[in-house]
């Protein structure tokens, strides 16, 4: 089983929307998917509950002490896609360590990239160890309009050798009313947001071989 | 001014050695009450778990 983890201990990022709109579409597309939800503030859990009883979505698991993320090799499925917390060390870096993928998600601002260095900094020390994971960056939230989303896109800031993503996702407030009711972007009408979470998936199969 | 990333080197501590930790098994094993009861107390007295006391010892026998 293939383990994803979107990480950076910046709160407010998307990790969870994020994960939650990864994993429904690799459930659409017929991979057996667990989300994981390590946050103890709960929102994946949340949104799950929130869902109609007949929507078409995976399972969530709630993941609430480091020492349990051994045992998600028994679950039955694919892909496990990790939505973690913001600043709890001990987990995140738990995570990184069974983690095959890791995707850093920022929004364009100085904070979400200045907060993202814990992460790559554990994502290379467990390289340096012999440890197997591919990470990438992946921009949330950018708004074509400001000057600061076109400069942390450019790139120039990322001296860490760890890509940085062509997808990008918008500013969508489909997303989070999909979140609030329960659903994914694939239930609106927001046929961009579809699209850019279909690019998002294919590009993290293609570079993070999922 | 430009936005840069922020040096690896100004990350504050972090707990590292968790990315090296190997992983852990768990042992069952059955043993007489008795014997069980025994070291339950051994381990109060000491103020250790079971688990620690059982690891601890084994350490001892196996000259580690």
């Amino acid at each position: 089983m293939k383990i994803l983890a979107l990480i950076n201990e910046k709160g407010g990022t998307g990790k969870s929307t994020l994960s939650q709109n990864i994993a429904v579409s690799l459930h659409r597309a017929g991979k057996r998917v667990i989300l994981v939800d390590a946050d103890p503030q709960g929102t994946t859990r949340d949104w799950r509950s929130a869902s109609p009883e007949d929507a078409n979505l995976p399972n969530v698991i709630a993941l609430d002490r480091p020492e349990m993320l051994a045992s998600l090799k028994n679950v039955d499925a694919d892909i496990a896609i990790i939505d973690t917390p913001a600043k709890a060390e001990k987990m995140t870096a738990s995570v990184i360590r069974h983690a095959n993928a890791a995707l850093i998600v920022i929004q364009p601002s100085g904070a979400d990239i200045w907060a993202s260095a814990a992460a790559v900094r554990l994502i290379q020390q467990k390289q340096e160890l012999g440890g197997d994971i591919k990470a990438a960056f992946v921009t949330n939230r950018v708004s074509g309009s400001s000057n600061l989303s076109r400069e942390v896109l450019d790139g120039e800031w990322n001296e860490y050798g760890i890509e940085q993503l062509n997808s990008t996702i918008g500013n969508r407030v489909a997303f989070a009313q999909a979140l609030t009711d329960g659903l994914s972007i694939y239930e609106t009408k927001d046929g961009t947001g579809k699209a850019e979470i279909d690019l998002l998936v294919a590009e993290l199969e293609e570079k993070l071989c999922l | 001014m430009s936005l840069k990333s922020k040096p690896l080197n100004q990350v504050r501590e972090l707990p590292v050695s968790v990315l090296a930790e190997e992983e852990e098994v768990r042992i069952n094993f059955n043993v007489r009450k008795s014997l069980r009861n025994k070291w339950k107390a051994v381990a109060l007295k000491q103020e250790k778990t079971m688990t620690e006391l059982i690891i601890d010892a084994m350490k001892i026998y196996s000259n580690e």
